[in-house]
């Protein structure tokens, strides 16, 4: 859907984006994750050419992103920052209306489109449309920012550090309901985050960034247990890597085949991570956990050992 | 809900439930100035001091209960338990003080007249204008804190038709004021005619260029500490030099450039004092420009640009939006403060409502100055008020 070529952006002299080349399948998702002034975010603006590279190439759906007019551009494209931007003096359903506004849509298209994606994000038409932005709790707005860059129906959804500003809970439960609008939208999604935990959580595509360079690329589950270089492992967690690899790793990765015996509780679906594994020997005070596989039916049983094998 | 900043409810000087301690102290300070001060004061003639009036003497037992009644009302109406239209009845009657008290003064004058000839002079005294200015307070104090739009506009809109009503019914006729009017009607009108010609004059220059200023400061944010600077060295020179230090050049810039006088460009007269009135605009709509334009936020630009908006979608849509209430307050704080200064067009030979002014200094006719003066007060009140209700109805207020 992207891909970036050899990118270089500097600053005054300092690379902000050296040399960076990753391809973002269409309808996968994939986060850009690195500490302060790793140059993920440049990297975002990059794509939507709210910066324009000095070196290198970004194709946007095999067109040099050079060739299209950056309005255009930026209207086949969703954009969600971390202050999420909502105009303050439109109501919801008139924020959400902006990139439909622009492209000219007919308003009952638009009116439509206002609804179903306030569905889709959680809100309730009836009870949201209206309101201003500051009438909202700090996550609805988040949620209006996406339905907002969801609007123009975009191929490709670009998000700077978008649940960043608000509480853990909230975080959580919009990350849930992005995973969700994913799999039923199928949207490309391009996301900047410094949060290890959202950026193993939302699963898709790993890219590590540092001092503007690409480090390494995979699934959480690959960057976790084979980190390319000590940068990478320090980004996740350093001495408390392991913690994060029970983050990333499934019960289904680890556990055996085998009966489980009599009396060992409820068994843990193999979807489930190893954290939440963890979680529940702790709790139970027990060493062993019967295992459901979600796509067979079949049972299994994972040990404590099971989680600390290499 | 969460009221976004701004639009906090103004703080009140309530104290515990329903009592309104404001039109409470008004009124009481009203009442105390008509005790003590005269209401008009008579003199023998146009240029004699006077002897003072009281309310009582002036107005009668009818008209002074009457006056009484509304005070007592006001603080009545202050003292009960908050309800709906407290705050429209205390401006209506605010605007019935003020309407009776002048009506009460022109009466007085007219009996004043026809028991002591042509030449008595009866103007308004201190306990008249305490009155009238009690009034204006809690108008104003209304219009401040009154949430509703019509409950803004009822009492204001209904003062203005009785004043006015009162104005042209011919009873303030034989007061001092309004003689000094009807001996010069004609270059009264021409005057303030020329008034706001100045006025809107130098206000236009300002807008244009100060706004341009602004912009200027807001894109090149660098550049925006030494054009201050600069505006602030011209808003230091007293108005007075302003006016005349323009005579020098513009005089100068005639003679090498004869086509500008056939122009009606001169050095005294109209030319530098709407210069000079523009002048002074300059700083107040240049900074706010610049303030309107900054305090939107960059974050809600950044998102207008990255879903694809064109420059002038993004004006359009953020920046003017945004922008308009600081925008508004600027156009009525400068348009108050050019029609004030336009008073001092009339020293160098400019005209405008100060002509009245300086010949009332010249003759030591107070009432004559008075008449420029009120004029002048009252303009800047009504430009004021309009544009007030314009940024009211323009601006957007959350749900109540």
């Amino acid at each position: 859907m992207i891909r970036f070529e050899g990118v270089c952006k500097s600053f005054g002299g300092a690379r902000a984006v050296d040399e960076v080349t990753l391809d973002v399948a269409r309808g996968s998702l994939c986060a850009l994750v690195g500490t302060s002034g790793s140059g993920k975010s440049t990297l975002l603006r990059l794509a939507n050419r709210l910066l324009e590279a000095d070196e290198g190439s970004i194709r946007f759906d095999g067109a040099d992103v050079t060739g299209i007019p950056p309005v255009e551009l930026r209207r086949r494209m969703g954009y969600v920052i971390q202050s999420v931007g909502l105009f303050p003096h439109w109501t919801v359903e008139r924020n959400i209306a902006t990139v439909p506004r622009l492209l000219g849509w007919p308003s009952a298209r638009i009116e439509q489109r206002v609804a179903e994606l306030l569905d889709l994000v959680g809100l309730t038409p009836g009870l949201h449309a209206r309101r201003y932005p500051d009438e909202l709790s700090g996550g609805q707005q988040q949620r209006v920012g996406v339905a907002r860059a969801l609007a123009g129906e975009p191929e490709l959804l670009l998000m700077d550090e978008p649940f960043g500003a608000v509480d853990p809970p909230t975080r959580r439960g919009l990350q849930d309901s992005l995973m969700a609008i994913q799999k039923r939208t199928g949207t490309t999604i391009l996301l900047v985050t410094h949060d290890v935990e959202e950026a193993i959580r939302l699963g898709g595509t790993l890219a590590v960034l540092d001092q503007g360079r690409l480090l390494q690329t995979g699934t959480p589950a690959q960057v976790l247990t084979q980190p390319a270089n000590d940068a990478v492992a320090r980004f996740f967690g350093g001495p408390l890597l392991g913690l994060n690899r029970l983050k990333a790793l499934r019960v289904g990765d680890r556990a055996q085949a085998g009966a489980p015996s009599p009396g060992e509780g409820v068994p843990i679906d193999s979807e489930a991570t190893l954290e939440a594994a963890l979680a529940r020997m702790v709790a139970e005070g027990c060493s062993r956990l019967p295992v459901r596989r979600l796509a067979d039916g079949s049972r299994g049983v994972l040990d404590l050992a099971d989680l600390v094998r290499p | 809900m969460r009221l976004p900043a701004g639009r906090e409810p103004a703080p009140t000087l309530r104290t515990g439930a329903g009592l309104d301690i404001l039109p409470l102290l008004i009124s009481a300070f009203a009442l105390a100035a008509l005790l003590l001060g005269g209401f008009v004061v008579v003199a023998p003639n146009r240029l004699l001091s006077g002897t003072p009036l009281s309310l009582w003497h002036a107005a009668g037992p009818g008209g002074a209960a009457t006056m009484l009644a509304i005070l007592g009302a006001i603080a009545l109406l202050a003292v009960c338990p908050a309800f709906r239209f407290q705050r429209v009845l205390i401006g209506l009657a605010a605007g019935a003080l003020m309407v009776l008290a002048l009506a009460l003064a022109g009466m007085a004058a007219s009996e004043q007249a026809a028991a002591a000839g042509r030449l008595t002079r009866v103007s308004l005294g201190a306990g008249f204008w305490t009155l009238f200015l009690a009034g204006l307070l809690l108008l104003a104090d209304c219009a401040e804190r009154e949430p509703r739009r019509a409950g803004k506009a009822l009492p204001l809109l209904a003062t203005l038709i009785g004043l006015a009503a009162l104005l042209t019914s011919g009873r303030l006729a034989q007061l001092s004021l309004a003689r000094e009017y009807a001996v010069r009607q004609q270059a009264y009108w021409d005057e303030l005619v020329r008034h706001l010609e100045l006025t809107g004059a130098g206000l236009a220059l300002a807008l244009v260029a100060g706004g341009a200023i602004g912009l200027m400061a807001y894109r090149r944010p660098r550049r925006a500490g030494p054009v201050f600077a600069v505006l602030n060295i011209v808003q230091t020179i007293p108005s007075l030099a302003l006016f005349a230090l323009l005579i020098g050049p513009i005089t100068l810039l005639t003679g090498l450039l004869p086509g500008l006088r056939q122009l009606g460009i001169s050095g005294i007269g109209p030319t530098p004092a709407i210069l000079a009135l523009g002048l002074y605009g300059l700083l107040p709509v240049a900074r706010g420009v610049h303030a309107g334009l900054s305090a939107v936020p960059n974050t809600v630009v950044e998102a207008a640009l990255g879903m694809g908006m064109t420059r002038r979608q993004i004006v359009h849509n953020t920046l003017i939006p945004l922008a308009l209430p600081t925008l508004l307050q600027t156009l009525r704080l400068t348009l108050v403060q050019l029609i004030g200064l336009a008073v001092l067009a009339a020293l160098i030979g400019a005209g405008g409502l100060g002509a009245f002014i300086f010949q009332g200094l010249g003759q030591t006719a107070a009432d004559l100055v008075l008449l420029g003066a009120l004029s002048a007060i009252a303009l800047a009140l009504l430009a004021d008020t309009a544009l007030r209700g314009l940024t009211l109805f323009l601006v957007r207020r959350p749900a109540q």
